[in-house]
């Protein structure tokens, strides 16, 4: 008995190694992860499809190790989750506050990293990753005066008096 | 007659309160009010179209008129929402519900709170002379007749009301001076409004003698004050000019600039020609003052007229039985009035309009100077409505009440001439109000005009920016905004309002050079509101499974992609944004019995802009509800002859 298992655990050990890919930061640093995880990317999922095997590390030129640890982290922890159809919906201004609890965490990063974070997703089109990022920032505005807007954002007002009338008009549509 | 806190009323027996003089404080009711009268419908005082809120008081002590303290902060309640209210300046009406008879009158200044149900209101008493058919007609006190010589004399003293007779032309030179008016006659009255006391100089005169255009610098000094005019003669002629001036209440608070003023001349009895005077006018703006006119003319609106390209809409057809045609253009041509047309009219039942403002809103009330926006930043607050008189309806008795309350409002005929004194406290409650019963009859116009009765739409044609804000500035270095491309700025937008939107647009200058809230948010944006989890999708019912509901909405979401025009998702969502603002109530849709309810208003409002649009849509609606019918009973048959003889009671 033990001579007939032991060949199937030597070979499912053998398996793991050639279901790791090796993605490439801008930075140049490698990260490991598995092809499932990898495959939350459309981007990179149509690129393992176009080609069979990636022996070298897959480039990912507009990403920075940090911001690809963290999504590789996002990744890992959806890898599971059903794939979007391809229709589906997701303009929602009535659910943008409906962000997963695990998500709300993983977005409670430095809003230089949120915004890397919604960068790198956008380019590696993992859209369920795009929609949180986005909708975080939503939730940041919402509610929010310019003057907390700007706050938060760390954004000056250089506008002139001039300028802020003639957005105040052009908003008069909007706010009535 | 009525009895009301001890006092008798009646109406020819109107004891009319000492005269008022420099905002002094003027007490008659000295029996305290009845708590028990606590029920208060509030009506928009410019728009007048009816009591559409209902503001609920602590007790009636809150009026308890010589109470000068100021009232604010003791509203208990206001039920509904301002937001279709133009003016937020609401007269409040103690109603009998059992009798429809009006007991007590006064203005509510409800100032611009996005939502009222906080209770930030202040009440102030105004002088009301008389109430006729259910309806209010401020009326001023007049505190003493002031002889105007012809051609209005630049002496005119305005502290002691008089004026030395210098006989000529004015400054125009177009003044008859040869054939001076017999009968001009001026009341010099004084209003205590929103916390400022004005002076207002009244003329009425027996016949034309301003010919029209005499504004600003035109006029003889003294007058050049002169806001508001308009001519006829009681008795005499019964041309008559309406000058409506609508100032939102945002325009008002300098915040959200609105002004129109609009000149609807009547010189036949067959015929209306309303105008604009000032091709820089904002049509979007003018509409809603010329309803309002029309209202208070007594005109019922017989459709939406927003949709109607450029202002122009046929009053013959849109207000039937009156032959009226009336046109918002030519805004440039000057009014050419007809003296001898329809003379001898008895009675003049000219409404009139009118604007009390602070001196710093007058060149904006100027028909000829008239700006389409007020400048924000502007305190425009000292603004108020002065002078509302509605159709005088012919009740019993009428002609002597007039007689004897108000001689300027039986003549129909007003110019009302615009001096504010300086300030006086605020918030003090001027006057005791002294006011009628009156019995309702069949015929007056409706206290509660139903939703249908809101004549206006929200403007369809959403400002134009004229220039670019420039993207590139100090801040562009450390907003993160820059850092995102448009498609990744369009998708935040989409979770945002348009509130939202205009904030962040106010504290981004590259997002406020990247998109503008109208005209360049994507059709997606608007449409997505009525699909599944959007602000609208109630509607629409596409988050529910009702298949009739859904394919219909389904169908109807992508008609923008059939071509041919399909639906205008701004126009529904701006629509549909002021509908909901109207009666906030519609928005409650739930679902009974696997279908959408409560939402019949807005889809019943909402067909005058979708339908037009997409007129194979109620069509879809029958059809399909036959269509499921048949497929029903189809699929009943087919397993019955399969054997099976089940009812299937599924819809297919």
């Amino acid at each position: 008995m033990s001579n007939t298992q032991a060949p199937a655990t030597v070979k499912k050990l053998t398996l793991v190694p050639t279901r790791l890919l090796t993605l490439l930061s801008s930075d140049s640093i490698e990260k490991k992860v598995a092809r499932d995880v990898a495959e939350r990317s459309i981007l990179i999922k149509n690129m393992l499809e176009d080609c069979a095997e990636f022996d070298q590390a897959i480039p990912i030129p507009n990403v920075t190790s940090s911001v690809l640890t963290k999504v590789i982290e996002w990744c890992e922890h959806h890898k599971n989750d059903p794939a979007p159809a391809a229709d589906e919906k997701v303009d929602s201004r009535k659910k943008s506050t409906d962000i997963d609890e695990w998500d709300q965490k993983f977005m409670q990063v430095d809003q230089e990293m949120l915004f890397e974070i919604i960068l790198a997703a956008n380019y590696l089109d993992i859209k369920p990753l795009l929609d949180v990022g986005c909708k975080t920032v939503a939730n940041m505005i919402k509610g929010k005066s310019p003057e907390e807007i700007r706050e938060t954002f760390n954004i000056q007002n250089d506008f002139t008096p001039e300028e802020e009338d003639q957005i105040r008009r052009e908003n008069q549509w909007a706010e009535e | 007659m009525c009895r009301r806190r001890g006092h008798l009323y009646s109406r020819t027996a109107h004891t009319r309160p000492s005269p008022v003089s420099q905002c002094t404080q003027t007490s008659e009711t000295t029996e305290p009010p009845d708590p028990t009268k606590s029920r208060y419908e509030v009506f928009c005082a410019l728009c007048g179209l009816g009591l559409i809120y209902r503001v609920r008081f602590a007790n009636s002590a809150l009026l308890g008129l010589p109470n000068p303290k100021p009232l604010e902060g003791r509203v208990r309640r206001v039920e509904g929402r301002m937001s279709q209210c133009w003016s937020r300046n609401a007269i409040g009406i103690e109603l009998d519900p059992t009798t429809r008879t009006i007991s007590e009158t006064t203005q509510v200044s409800v100032p611009y709170v996005p939502h009222l149900n906080e209770c930030s209101q202040t009440v102030y008493g105004h002088h009301i002379e008389s109430i006729i058919a259910g309806r209010c007609i401020f009326a001023s006190k007049p505190t003493r007749s002031v002889p105007i010589p012809p051609g209005f004399a630049p002496s005119f003293n305005w502290d002691t009301g008089t004026a030395s007779p210098v006989a000529g032309p004015s400054r125009a030179g177009t003044t008859d001076t040869a054939n001076p008016p017999p009968t001009q006659s001026a009341e010099k009255v004084t209003y205590l409004i929103h916390g400022r006391c004005y002076e207002i100089l009244r003329f009425s005169w027996a016949r034309e003698n301003i010919p029209w255009g005499l504004r600003g610098e035109d006029l003889p000094v003294g007058l050049q004050d002169i806001v508001s005019q308009s001519r006829s003669g009681y008795g005499v002629e019964s041309t008559h000019h309406l000058d409506v001036l609508a100032a939102s209440p945002e325009g008002l608070l300098g915040t959200r600039p609105l002004a129109a003023v609009a000149d609807i001349t009547s010189s036949t009895d067959t015929y209306t020609t309303t105008r604009a005077p000032n091709t820089s006018l904002n049509k979007n703006h003018l509409l809603p003052a010329l309803f309002t006119a029309l209202h208070s003319l007594g005109r019922k609106p017989g459709k939406n007229y927003w949709s109607q390209k450029d202002c122009e809409f046929d009053s013959e057809a849109d207000f039937p039985g009156l032959a009226e045609s009336m046109n918002s253009n030519g805004c440039n041509s000057r009014h050419v009035s007809d003296p001898d047309a329809a003379r001898n009219t008895a009675l003049d039942t000219t409404p009139q309009l009118g604007i009390v403002c602070s001196r710093d809103m007058w060149p904006h009330l100027n028909p000829h100077n008239v700006q389409d926006e007020f400048c924000p930043g502007i305190d425009y607050t000292g603004a108020a409505l002065v002078a509302v008189a509605d159709p005088i309806k012919e009740v019993p008795g009428i002609r002597e009440l007039l007689k004897l309350t108000s001689p300027a409002i039986f003549s129909g005929s007003q110019q009302i001439s615009i001096f504010p004194s300086p300030p006086t406290v605020d918030g003090t409650i001027f006057t005791s109000t002294t006011t009628f019963s009156l019995p309702s009859t069949d015929n007056e116009p409706p206290l509660n005009p139903s939703p249908s009765a809101f004549i206006w739409s929200p403007p369809q044609s959403p400002p134009r920016p004229t220039t670019r804000i420039t993207p590139r500035g100090p801040s562009t270095t450390t907003d993160p905004f820059t850092l995102l491309p448009p498609e990744l700025l369009l998708q935040i937008l989409s979770y945002l309002s348009l509130p939202h939107i205009s904030s962040l647009r106010l504290s981004s200058r590259y997002l406020a050079s990247f998109i503008h809230p109208t005209s360049e948010l994507p059709k997606s944006y608007f449409r997505d509101a009525f699909g599944p989890g959007g602000e609208f999708e109630f509607l629409l019912g596409l988050s529910v499974s009702i298949p009739s509901l859904v394919g219909e909405a389904q169908d109807f979401m992508v008609m923008p992609e059939r071509g041919g025009g399909g639906v205008d998702w701004k126009a529904l969502y701006r629509r549909v944004q002021y509908l909901l603002e109207v009666n906030p109530e519609a928005a409650t849709g739930k679902i009974e019995n696997g279908s959408y309810v409560g939402t019949e208003w807005v889809e019943q409002q909402l067909g005058r802009v979708v339908v037009p649009r997409s007129p194979g849509l109620a069509n879809r609606r029958r059809i399909w509800g036959i269509a499921v019918k048949v497929a029903k009973e189809t699929r009943r048959l087919m397993e019955k002859w399969a054997g099976g003889g089940g009812e299937d009671k599924r819809c297919i």
